[in-house]
């Protein structure tokens, strides 16, 4: 059993800087979580507790059932994986994946066990002879995989692995990591700041920011069901749009108004009454670009005009598969992902429609969801 | 050491000359051989005498051959037999023996010599000459990096940093202490500090993923010329002690990026005492307790945002203005007011760097 239990953990720095506040996480065995957040919010620092490089200044931390705070690195059965890893460029591919289990004093037969199970894994078999300076990125980043491989943890630490690739390598190296993960059945813990690695590959991911946790969650409950403004920014890219609005309430329907405009919300975003508090309050509304419809087709059906806007294109990006609209509503930055077959040119003045049942609501104070 | 050295070589060659072969030193003891049991025999038909001699010499059944790098042969190789076989082998294994305990020396000396500079163990007009004696690139680029292993461990860093950095022409892994290794790197003359600070960072994430060693690296600044390799080493070992008192939470600290840490760690301790009698006129700085610490420096991380630090902390607005002002109270700062925030701020460092007690380099 290889579940990790980190029970009200901190981490504060003898010069009084907190790093980690106050962290709940229940890592189930053979789960794959994500660590994500900007930089400096302490995601690295968690992982270091975990592997036991920095110490625990509150709170216990379990692997299997044992309480790990006082247990040795090399005593808790983890392999690590980090960013800047340096392969020994005079030894082979064989001796570098070795060299640990060698200093190890790991019996001979044993290593070369380990080493070509983890060579098969890896599907590196045919560059075992090789030196560092003859292999390429993305097999040097195998290399340093197999050297966690081959210790055969319970748990694998992986922070940011893939941030000195190239966005090329990263995404075939993300898929890399998936199938090894599948083939291992071993538990992850994977820190990046990176939100795409962190919505393909996770099976669970845990938002955080300045030092606590914001959400933890799947990554499609994240994407649908933001608990905050900051995860909903976080996650999803373009990110979300945010529009500064006014809740008024007219008979028993609630409108959010900004600009020139009054939209109707629908019955599903005041669930329970949760906009009655907000009544006639300031209010952040979010949607997501591609919840911002500019085709013909899907304007037209909108009855009294609910939720079409007028907007003024600043710049159009053809991505290919779609393309990105950066609009503004009178100064209000607004975009939006549409069908390649979308016309707007930079300049243009269009009509564009918002999906009403995919907003989502924030509290402007607190910046918590009032409704997703 | 020598010894250990010819008995790998001759380990090696043994299989390719198929007859028994050997080295014998000044004093006539055999101190490798390919046959185990002969190590430590002494021949004493061969002496110094018989050393001397440039040609190949055949004694008791084996032929000899004298090497060594001063004019005086230091040892000899050895072959049985006394064949023409015999004299070919043990000319081609003096010359390989002398080319590699030279080799040997040289580095040794190197290594050594760097030692030296960076512990300012040499006068500086030697530091010339031996740097020319040892064939030593005076004008190209160097750092040092000085590597400070926090946590125990049974496995020797040093080895792995010897690994990490195997070319031994360019880069020397010095051991100073049990904790402290030093790395004197050739680098590139335009280097950028990122790049060193990602140079460091290998080195970091290295130990720390493949032995579970915490260690804290110090960068000095880059430097040409050999002599300047000891205040590179200095600035490094001081870029360690800042990072210490100032940057507790960083593992690599580079001497160039010190900020205001380097004019604090400058100052003459009765000068910041005074200073902080000056500033703490009305109470002393021991009057605020952990909370109130707390509070100051989250009010700084936000740029002294009353609205945001509120935030940051849960509190209400109006709970932080009463910090604040009870603050304000207790020793005359405004910390609102840009001047004395940072007066404060500074006052804070000058705290903490008159308790921590840092070495001084």
């Amino acid at each position: 059993m290889a579940n990790v239990s980190l029970r009200h953990i901190y981490k504060i720095y003898d010069g009084g800087v907190t790093a980690v506040t106050d962290f709940n996480l229940e890592i189930e065995d053979k789960e794959f979580i994500i660590l994500v957040g900007p930089s400096g919010c302490g995601k690295s620092t968690t992982l270091r507790m975990i592997a036991g490089l920095e110490d625990i200044s509150k709170g216990e931390l379990y692997i299997g059932d044992k309480l790990a705070n006082d247990v040795a690195p090399k005593d808790r059965d983890i392999a690590m994986v980090f960013q800047n890893y340096a392969l020994y460029p005079h030894m082979t591919v064989y001796d570098n994946m070795a060299f640990g289990l060698k200093l190890r004093k790991t019996p001979k037969e044993e290593i070369k066990r380990r080493v070509e199970e983890a060579a098969r894994i890896l599907g590196i078999e045919q560059y075992l002879d090789r030196k560092p300076k003859a292999l390429s990125g993305g097999q040097r980043q195998r290399v340093a995989l197999g050297r966690a491989i081959v210790r055969d943890p319970k748990v694998f630490l992986l922070d940011e692995p893939l941030s000195n690739l190239d966005a090329k390598l990263r995404a075939q190296m993300r898929t890399e990591i998936s199938r090894i993960y599948q083939r291992l059945g071993t538990t992850f813990i994977y820190v990046t700041h990176d939100q795409t690695e962190a919505m393909t590959m996770g099976t669970r991911i845990v938002v955080m920011k300045d030092g606590f946790i914001q959400q933890v969650d799947t990554p499609q409950n994240l994407y649908d069901k933001p608990c905050n403004e900051f995860v909903a920014g976080f996650i999803g890219s373009p990110q979300m749009n945010f529009i500064d609005a006014t809740l008024v309430k007219k008979g028993s329907d609630f409108y959010l108004k900004f600009d020139q405009y009054e939209i109707k919300l629908p019955e599903s975003k005041n669930k329970d009454n949760v906009l009655a508090p907000y009544e006639g309050k300031e209010v952040v509304f979010g949607i997501r670009p591609e919840h911002v419809h500019d085709e013909p087709d899907f304007i037209e059906k909108i009855k009294d005009g609910n939720g079409i806007v007028t907007t003024n294109v600043d710049v159009t990006e053809l991505m290919g598969a779609e393309i990105y609209l950066y609009l503004n509503i009178s100064g209000v930055p607004l975009t939006a992902r549409v069908d390649p077959a979308s016309t707007a040119k930079p300049g243009d003045n269009i009509k564009v429609a918002l999906d009403l049942n995919k907003i989502h609501i924030f509290d402007k104070e607190t910046e918590q969801t009032i409704t997703n | 050491m020598s010894n250990r050295l010819f008995q790998g070589i001759i380990h090696q060659m043994k299989d390719a000359i198929d007859r028994t072969i050997g080295v014998i030193d000044e004093t006539s003891v055999v101190i490798a051989c390919s046959e185990l049991g002969k190590i430590g025999e002494v021949n004493e038909s061969v002496n110094s005498e018989t050393l001397s001699s440039t040609v190949p010499f055949v004694i008791n059944g084996y032929t000899y051959k004298s090497f060594g790098n001063t004019a005086k042969a230091e040892y000899a190789v050895f072959v049985s037999g006394n064949d023409d076989y015999a004299q070919r082998y043990v000319q081609l294994l003096s010359i390989s023996l002398s080319s590699i305990k030279q080799y040997y020396d040289e580095k040794y000396d190197r290594s050594n010599f760097i030692k030296n500079v960076i512990l300012d163990n040499i006068l500086p007009g030697d530091i010339y000459l031996k740097a020319r004696e040892l064939h030593f690139n005076s004008e190209v680029t160097r750092v040092c990096l000085l590597i400070k292993i926090t946590s125990k461990t049974d496995i020797s860093a040093y080895d792995i940093i010897q690994n990490l950095f195997p070319d031994k022409t360019k880069d020397f892994v010095i051991n100073i202490n049990e904790m402290e290794i030093a790395l004197v790197k050739e680098i590139k003359a335009n280097i950028d500090s990122k790049d060193l600070e990602k140079l460091a960072s290998s080195i970091v994430d290295t130990l720390s993923s493949e032995f579970y060693t915490h260690c804290v690296v110090g960068i000095g600044t880059t430097v040409t010329g050999i002599k300047d390799l000891a205040k590179s080493f200095k600035e490094a070992q001081v870029a360690l002690e800042v990072g210490k008192v100032f940057d507790t939470e960083r593992t690599i600290v580079s001497y160039d990026n010190l900020g205001i840490a380097r004019l604090v760690y400058q100052l003459p301790t009765t000068l910041c005492e005074m200073f902080l009698k000056e500033v703490f006129k009305k109470g002393s700085i021991e009057s605020l307790d952990q909370e109130t610490l707390f509070t100051i420096q989250k009010f700084f991380e936000n740029n002294l945002n009353v609205s945001e630090t509120s935030r940051k902390l849960f509190v209400h607005r109006n709970t932080l203005v009463y910090r604040l002002e009870k603050i304000k109270k207790l020793t005359g700062l405004d910390l609102r007011e840009f001047e004395d925030a940072i007066v404060f701020k500074v006052a804070l460092m000058v705290k903490k760097y008159l308790t921590s007690n840092p070495t001084k380099y």
